[in-house]
């Protein structure tokens, strides 16, 4: 089987969450405060309550081996979550769509994923850090598989940056974050790697 | 200086330049004209052809991708055998562009088709790097023509092992999953792929031949259907 996740993209992946955590750790201040002045928040800039999260995602190029080095997929995402001052907890539920580069042109239906997730805000509330994991749907019929077939959804946003829109809204851009798509895991592994680029609009009601 | 420079520039820009005429292999940026080829002969080839060897059963997958493809091109694959007769051709005849990486995997394609190695270039009825004036059409004939006997001696050598080892795996590229080993009948495959030399030795070699050819050429400059 040629079509595995390769020991250098591992390596990488290693890196980066490594890399990731020690950020987190390097500049997370005590006692965080993810309030940049929102309406919510408390005397003390304490951050409580739920928030629903709309985003887009684009990702182009790949470096896995035996993989196209074009590898454009594009999506959407709704995020449902309770945040505790800077800590959340959160639902994540994302189509992403794929465009084919072999023998015919088009865009596939992708995958829809449900993940729940852990986001960290620190950095004065300019910084965030997510995880997700979850099952990931495959939405259309390939060659190979049927359309439903499940497999593993993983995303990490190593760093993003925070802003405050209004009294009600922040605005979210993780410039690049890392996505593992796989509706199959059996037989013939379907699995995407792609480097995202995210823009994510918050809702502080 | 600078305004003669601009004028020549600008009539460099406008003059007219001529069609370059190749056959491409079905992507999401080009029509599926080796393919095509190759599939139009496959049919005639199931038309007229008494076929009496078995042939080993193919997975499900397998069968599946088959029909996806003989779908997509517009033709109907009733068997096991053709449907592995297909999947052989398809990647027999791919692979000398893309040798079962990706089309829009840029470092191989490069290194592929920019194969200092004559044979590299005689495998598209190419001129190799030191193939230059008329003693270098001789060679790029002759390149050619070697190319393709050596294909198709190891398309015999294939039919004439025991029918167990004419089988084999392939890899082919899938939207999505990557490269994957895909079973292939080697006769056929290696058919293929001197196909492919023969129909870029039309493409780019015999002018005259080209009427002969206008449907596949068509098939070069204009979309067809894909599989």
């Amino acid at each position: 089987m040629t079509n595995t996740i390769d020991s250098q993209s591992l390596r990488r992946l290693r890196g980066s969450v490594g890399l990731a955590l020690l950020f987190a750790v390097a500049t997370s201040p005590a006692p965080a405060s993810a309030g940049r002045g929102f309406a919510r928040e408390d005397s003390q800039g304490r951050l409580d309550g739920w928030y629903v999260a709309i985003s887009i995602h684009l990702s182009f190029l790949s470096d896995v081996r035996n993989r196209s080095n074009v590898l454009p997929t594009f999506g959407y995402a709704v995020d449902v979550g309770h945040r505790w001052n800077d800590k959340a907890f959160f639902v994540h539920i994302e189509h992403n769509l794929w465009v084919r580069t072999e023998l015919r042109k088009g865009i596939a239906l992708g995958a829809l994923s449900i993940a729940p997730g852990f986001d960290l805000i620190y950095g004065d509330g300019f910084v965030h850090t997510s995880v997700a994991l979850g099952p990931s749907i495959l939405l259309f019929d390939t060659p190979l598989d049927d359309a439903g077939s499940v497999g593993a959804f993983f995303e990490l946003k190593p760093v993003g940056l925070r802003w405050k829109g209004n009294d009600h809204v922040a605005l979210q851009l993780d410039p690049l974050s890392f996505a593992m798509v796989a509706p199959v895991l059996g037989g013939i592994p379907l699995i995407q790697l792609e480097y995202r680029t995210s823009f994510t609009t918050e809702v502080i009601p | 200086m600078k305004g003669a420079a601009a004028t020549v520039l600008a009539l460099l820009l406008a003059m007219p330049s001529s069609d370059t005429r190749a056959f491409t292999i079905s992507s999401a940026f080009s029509p599926g004209c080796h393919e095509q080829i190759s599939v139009d002969a496959f049919t005639l080839f199931l038309e007229q052809t008494e076929r009496t060897r078995g042939t080993e059963s193919l997975p499900l997958t397998w069968r599946r991708v088959a029909y996806v493809l003989a779908n997509r091109i517009g033709i109907k694959v009733t068997s096991d055998e053709e449907a592995q007769l297909l999947l052989s051709l398809i990647v027999g005849v791919r692979s000398p562009d893309t040798g079962g990486h990706s089309v829009a995997n840029i470092t191989q394609l490069r290194s592929l088709h920019g194969d200092l190695d004559p044979d590299g270039q005689y495998l598209h009825a190419l001129r190799a790097p030191d193939d230059d004036g008329p003693a270098g059409d001789a060679s790029a004939v002759a390149g050619t023509r070697r190319s393709l006997e050596r294909t198709v001696r190891r398309a015999f050598e294939a039919f004439r092992l025991p029918e167990e080892e004419q089988y084999g795996s392939a890899i082919m590229y899938i939207d999505f999953y990557g490269e994957v080993p895909v079973p292939v009948w080697w006769p056929a495959y290696y058919i293929a792929r001197a196909s492919h030399t023969l129909q870029d030795s039309l493409a780019t070699c015999f002018e005259t031949e080209r009427a002969a050819c206008a449907r596949w050429l068509a098939c070069s400059t204009t979309s067809t259907p894909s599989p």
